[in-house]
């Protein structure tokens, strides 16, 4: 089970650029990178050299990871943002058993 | 995972060896007089002066003032130039480091500003800033390459407009300086030109400097000097009337350096290298479908610079993706440069900037290529 060590605000070249990211206390692994995808589409990238994955939810975040990484990028959207970051934090350190995820779950690319 | 770095129009990087050992061999003697009246020999910041002035075709290189960043010498030039009720000519390639200090005169002075545009080969012409100079401009302010598109523009013959209507010119010099031929001799007219130390010079960051024409630039930052400190006003000679405190010795020694690796390589043969390099880029990029690439005369390979598009992907994700997962480094977004790309994308959109220099190789580009390939199998 991982869990959020620290969020830090990302500059980027956009004044309105809301990017953020969370350093975990262990690497991403692919049952996590599922978990988060509940809800959003997950494009997976398992052919590059360290496997890329993006997970937009399109009322909540938008996820930006590697495999194998401890850390995310991530935006949140829309009024409920501090509620998204919770519900992430949840998400992340809670554990959860693997979920075969469905076809509308998923998008492997 | 070893990282290939293609950034090197934001700084050069590996550093040669010499730049590096003569940044650190600063710490391994004890000062001598912040190389102001003091030994001779000890002087580290006289020869660098003499080397940049022979790179930059400076008749004296008293006329070379050290300072911290280019973008410190164009606010010199624009913070003393540019005054309550001035015109300024700027174009809308132009670094924040030109248009932030424009900016601030125009909102906390008055002055006004006429941006002018390139062609669409990205090419600012003699003839559109003739359009724009009115009898109040009191300064024209250009790149003399964009470090976006990588179009490098006919510095000789704005020079010579400008000079024609009696205005001040100060070029941007900060990717060419080291890449591209600079002759400051033999531009037309009161031309102040400044340079980055730490791009096409090797340098280390936290030093770069102005070409002043003459001494005649109000001072806006005086204090401290080493020297005549009974004088109750700062020295107005050059090329102290612009340096005030201590200088940034070893920035300064790694500079010479570099600026004495560039000499012995020779820009043109430096200018070479990156044009073949950004030609196998280019013609790497535009066999993918999937790639949307700005357009570049030939002969501006030379900047070192190749902005591009993907479909599908938003330029800052390529940057995530092709640092952590491809462990390649570039730049993404607007640049610095935020007017650069909207004749080319009708937007603010961003691009993804590829920039190779003298310690790019072949095998960079190779790696760079496949990366991109990669993004497409989807």
């Amino acid at each position: 089970m991982a869990h959020f060590l620290e969020l830090r605000e990302l500059e980027s070249c956009l004044s309105n650029s809301e990017a953020k990211e969370v350093a975990l206390d262990e690497p991403v692994s692919v049952e996590l990178m599922h978990r988060l995808a509940t809800g959003g589409r997950l494009q997976y990238f398992p052919h590059f050299p360290r496997p890329y994955f993006r997970i937009d939810h399109p009322t909540a975040w938008l996820i930006q990871g590697i495999v194998g990484s401890p850390k995310l990028r991530i935006q949140l959207f829309g009024d409920g943002r501090a509620a998204s970051l919770e519900r992430l934090r949840s998400l992340i350190e809670t554990p959860a058993p693997p979920v075969e995820a469905t076809k509308e779950q998923q998008w492997h690319t | 995972m070893q990282t290939t770095y293609l950034n090197q129009a934001a700084t050069s990087f590996p550093k040669p060896r010499e730049v590096v050992e003569a940044f650190l061999a600063w710490f391994d003697a004890p000062p001598v007089d912040a190389g102001r009246g003091g030994d001779i020999a000890a002087d580290p910041i006289t020869p660098c002066r003499r080397e940049l002035a022979a790179l930059l075709g400076v008749d004296d290189h008293k006329r070379i003032v050290l300072l911290p960043s280019a973008t410190y010498a164009i606010n010199l030039v624009i913070g003393a130039l540019v005054g309550p009720g001035s015109h300024v000519v700027t174009s809308t390639l132009e670094h924040n480091s030109v248009l932030r200090p424009i900016a601030h005169r125009e909102r906390d002075l008055g002055a006004t500003v006429t941006s002018i545009q390139p062609d669409p080969d990205g090419t600012l012409q003699a003839r559109t800033l003739a359009g724009a100079l009115r009898s109040t401009t009191a300064l024209v302010a250009l790149t003399h390459a964009s470090n976006v598109t990588g179009s490098i523009q006919p510095i000789a013959e704005l020079a010579e407009t400008a000079a024609a209507a009696g205005v001040p010119l100060l070029v941007d010099a900060s990717q060419t300086a080291g890449a591209v031929p600079i002759d400051h001799r033999h531009l037309a007219g009161r031309v102040f030109l400044a340079f980055s130390g730490h791009k096409g010079l090797l340098g280390p960051p936290g030093v770069g400097g102005l070409v002043v024409p003459d001494d005649g630039l109000p001072q806006t930052v005086v204090g401290g000097t080493g020297v005549r400190s009974d004088a109750v006003f700062h020295p107005g000679d050059l090329p102290l009337r612009h340096e005030a405190g201590t200088p940034n010795l070893p920035g300064i020694a790694g500079l010479t350096a570099g600026v004495r690796v560039v000499g012995r390589t020779g820009v043109e043969t430096i200018g070479r290298h990156r044009a073949h390099l950004v030609g196998r880029l280019r013609s790497g990029l535009s066999g993918l479908g999937h790639v949307r690439l700005f357009p570049l005369a030939a002969d501006d390979g030379r900047v070192g610079v190749v902005s591009f598009q993907i479909a599908g992907w938003e330029p800052d994700e390529v940057g995530f993706v092709l640092r952590e997962s491809f462990g390649i480094e570039v730049r993404t977004g607007l640049h610095c440069a935020p007017h650069a790309l909207r004749g080319l994308t009708g937007g603010p959109g961003g691009s993804i900037r590829v920039s190779v220099g003298l310690p790019s190789s072949e095998a960079d580009v190779s790696s760079f290529l496949a990366a991109i390939a990669s993004l497409g199998e989807h």
